[in-house]
């Protein structure tokens, strides 16, 4: 039967109706487990899109919320008995909320800064070099960097801008396995992902421009410290042109040195770790053993798993625009996931991704002193450059 | 909503903790069922204190007031049927406390099953009563709604373990049932009036309940029948032999061929598969249980009997009975997941019935359920965009409601009455006793502002 949607692809609107409303999906979204809010789950975004397919409610500003309030953390649509890809459903509504001007504004804002200067922060393209170890740093600014090598390393707006530990550390680990690398240096901007998750038409172009940089330094890889950057490559440019090279998330690759024996370790790092799986590598591109793997084998590891782990992880709250839509909220999710790795007495939370680094970092935080203890959160090429052979 | 309705509400729980947001209205609009009406508004309590005087302005200014905990019901108990707002217990949800030592949990009612599961477990204890939906069903709900589970048949159901309550009564007053006691006869027993009250005599806000020592193995079989009379007599005849399985399982052919056809579980294309499991403290009382339960199947004619002999192997019996809910659900648009329980005895006959009465109105019925307390699920899929489909689906649920009562029956083994069979009340119950309901209705409630239009006890 024809539905009488404009904008829902009918596949989805048939995954919509077919959405029993068993609330299940309430056990697994980290939006739900802290507001406790039923508009900001998933059923409660299907009752809606029921009436807008039914024609009983057009979508509008009113509504725009419950479609923004979304870690896009994918764990409903992986629980639902029902089948509802939902996360694909809140991808398609955003689209339609942009293009009649309902999105957010702190969500726009982000976009405008991408469109101003390439990144998400707004910040100085020039500034995303301060943070290369200074050698690699004077190539660039001398143009000394090489144009071409086997190995494109491409670092993401938050580190680039915003964490000081996690570039040096992967350098140094690319450097200690003597990878061939060039860097896009101050050519480099955002992937685009946030311009995607606001439901923006302008990811495209945008991805276009970016692929072509990339494609100047002919590399044969690319390697990307950032779970969001991962995904977008890896996912969302295969549908926008060939990108004619291997894409492979930092973890993937510094596996491969290790197992190449191409890195070594001599140090010990005598702490008990666990690994917090990105929405954006683990549920979305199932790249959970990897980084277990890398984390094994560093010498003095004790490795702990927390609970909710691979699939059943849970979203460290930063996700899908939520750390620019709501703050306090992504917050508030992080400190659970902290809690969840306090509750098997780790002292390290090792994260892929710098968004998951940052949020969780801030979710630690938030929890009083006495509670959080001494837990770090660092990030995977961190904890790899401390055990490094000196 | 009145300007001074709502800014009396936001006084009590702080402007946060009240919403007339569109967004909110329709995400309280419906439970798991196909009932829907958008209430005028909802609130968050926190406190007993904030449930009183809510329920006193609702009284004072006769609107009407919903309780509410995970919305996972199945027969429409909260929805606001006749408008006023939602009282969403979901944020009172802290275990006050748990004493090994007396057998029994204290809890707020937005406290998630699973969360007292997994606060229990390290005890080496649990609560029975597991419904379908417990990883996010509230206690509140399950205690409001009596729910029940796969357990039923060893362990009861919710109100076999709820001691006392604290109860808000709609005007405000704060009543307290029951004790922390395992035995009390002093006094009515008003706890279990509140039990599967379904919110329409008070609002739960404290929950004392008895907690069991956690069996510690299980064992488990499933067999395959050709007939699902011969599955029933099985059935029957386990539940008189001395051997009480903690989960007695039926999936009949319509459920098997689903499940083969979308989860590839290679089932055998049999009338029936019955799956049995018996729980206990060591391998060989459970396993001697088992055998006594595969004696009686073999008795009844059952072929392709398998026995777990490890955990792995029990998952993979259990894989085709945990897969079914969401199977079922995928099938068509709508689904009627009606809940008749019928004596023991009259399970064979139940489960013929339902097959006929699918035949009758061309509906497909897809039939699991709780055997071993005779607690049938036929599930009634259909396509509700077309108006006939939807119409042979709701003659077909007259007749099913019509043939349990027929056999003894009831209208309702776990879900509830709400709205769903608000209308079926006098088909169970006789004029008197939908008179005394409906007086103890007036006598808690006189203006009738709790959770209005349920349970048939408008009369």
């Amino acid at each position: 039967m024809e539905h009488g949607n404009p904008f829902l692809k009918e596949e989805y609107c048939e995954q919509i109706l077919k959405c029993s409303e068993c609330g299940f999906c309430q056990a697994t979204c980290p939006l739900f487990l802290v507001t406790l809010r039923p508009a900001y789950n998933t059923r409660g975004k299907m009752m809606v899109l029921k009436e807008v397919i039914d024609g009983t409610l057009a979508l509008s500003q009113d509504l725009a919320e419950t479609f923004y309030a979304c870690t896009a953390c994918q764990a409903c649509t992986y629980f639902c008995p029902s089948g509802v890809k939902a996360h694909e459903i809140i991808e398609e509504v955003r689209k339609e909320l942009y293009e009649e001007g309902c999105a957010p504004l702190s969500l726009l804002a982000l976009g405008d800064s991408i469109s101003k200067t390439g990144n998400v922060f707004g910040s100085d393209r020039e500034q995303g070099v301060d943070i290369y170890p200074p050698p690699l740093r004077d190539k660039v600014k001398t143009g000394a960097m090489k144009k071409r090598a086997e190995t494109l390393l491409f670092m993401g707006c938050l580190p680039s801008f915003m964490d000081m530990k996690i570039i040096p550390s992967f350098i140094q680990v690319m450097d200690a396995g003597e990878v061939d690398y060039t860097t896009l240096g101050t050519e480099e901007g955002c992937c685009g992902f946030p311009l995607y998750l606001l439901g923006s038409d302008g990811f495209d172009s945008h991805a276009k421009k970016v692929l072509e940089r990339i494609k100047e330094t002919g590399a044969r890889q690319l390697v990307t410290p950032c779970a969001g950057c991962y995904k977008t490559f890896k996912h969302l440019y295969s549908e926008i042109g060939d990108m004619g090279l291997e894409i492979y998330h930092s973890v993937q690759h510094m596996e491969k040195l290790i197992t190449e024996r191409r890195i070594h370790f001599d140090r010990e790092v005598a702490k008990k770790v666990t690994y917090h799986d990105p929405c954006d590598l683990g549920r979305a591109c199932m790249v959970f053993e990897e980084p277990r793997n890398v984390l094994k084998s560093i010498p003095g590891v004790e490795y702990v798993e927390m609970t909710k782990n691979r699939l059943d992880a849970r979203c460290c709250g930063g996700g899908g625009g939520m750390q620019a839509f709501k703050p306090d909220l992504a917050v508030a999710v992080a400190a659970e996931r902290v809690r969840d790795a306090l509750e098997v007495g780790a002292d390290v939370i090792v994260s892929a991704c710098p968004a998951c680094k940052d949020n969780l970092r801030k979710g630690a935080r938030s929890i009083p002193k006495q509670e959080r203890g001494e837990i770090k959160i660092m990030d995977m090429a961190e904890l790899i450059a401390k055990a490094l052979k000196q | 909503m009145k300007t001074e309705i709502k800014k009396a509400l936001m006084e009590i729980v702080g402007e946060e903790n009240f919403t007339d947001a569109l967004i909110d209205l329709i995400s309280y609009s419906s439970d798991a069922s196909e009932h829907r009406r958008r209430p005028d508004g909802a609130v968050w309590p926190k406190t007993t204190d904030q449930v009183s005087e809510i329920l006193n302005l609702a009284n004072e200014h006769k609107f009407p007031v919903i309780p509410r905990g995970a919305g996972t019901g199945l027969a429409g108990g909260v929805v606001a049927e006749k408008g006023g707002i939602v009282m969403d217990m979901a944020r009172m949800n802290r275990i006050l406390k748990i004493s090994i030592e007396d057998r029994l949990a204290v809890v707020e009612p937005g406290v998630v099953y699973d969360q007292l599961a997994e606060a229990l477990a390290p005890h080496g204890f649990f609560f029975p009563p597991d419904p379908a939906s417990g990883k996010a069903a509230t206690l509140g709900g399950n205690v409001a709604t009596n729910a029940g589970g796969l357990k039923g048949a060893k362990y009861g159901t919710t109100r076999d373990y709820v001691l006392g309550l604290e109860v808000v009564l709609p005007d405000g007053s704060v009543l307290r049932t029951g004790s922390k006691c395992m035995k009390s006869v002093s006094g009515f027993d008003l706890t279990r009036l509140f039990v599967g009250s379904e919110g329409t005599l008070g609002v739960i806000t404290e929950i004392i309940l008895k907690i069991n020592p956690k069996p510690e193995t299980s064992s488990a079989c499933s067999a395959g029948f050709d007939s699902l009379e011969d599955a029933a007599k099985a059935i029957s005849e386990v539940m008189r032999s001395g051997v009480i399985p903690s989960a007695l399982e039926i999936l009949d052919d319509q459920c098997i061929s689903a499940l083969n056809r979308d989860a590839s579980l290679g089932l055998p294309e049999v009338a029936a598969i019955v799956l049995a499991e018996t729980d206990g403290h060591t391998r060989e009382e459970t396993g001697y249980q088992i055998d006594r339960i595969i004696d009686v199947f073999r008795r009844n004619r059952a072929k392709e009997i398998k026995k777990a002999q490890s955990a792995e192997e029990t998952e993979k019996l259990w894989a085709a009975r945990k897969s079914i809910g969401g199977i079922l659900f995928r099938m068509s648009y709508n689904m009627l997941a009606e809940d008749v329980t019928v004596p023991i005895s009259k399970v064979p006959e139940m489960l013929k019935g339902v097959q006929e009465i699918g035949k009758r109105h061309h509906v497909l019925i897809a039939t699991l359920g709780h055997l071993g307390d005779g607690n049938l699920h036929p599930n009634i899929i259909f396509d509700g965009r077309n108006p006939g489909e939807r119409k042979r689906a709701v003659n077909a649920t007259d007749d099913l409601f019509r043939l349990a009562i027929e056999l003894g029956g009831t209208l309702t083994g776990e879900h509830g009455i709400g709205l769903a069979k608000a209308g079926f009340m006098p088909l169970e119950h006789s004029v008197v006793a939908i008179r005394v309901m409906s007086e103890i209705k007036k006598l808690f409630d006189p203006n009738n502002i709790l959770n209005p239009g349920k349970m048939g006890l408008e009369i």
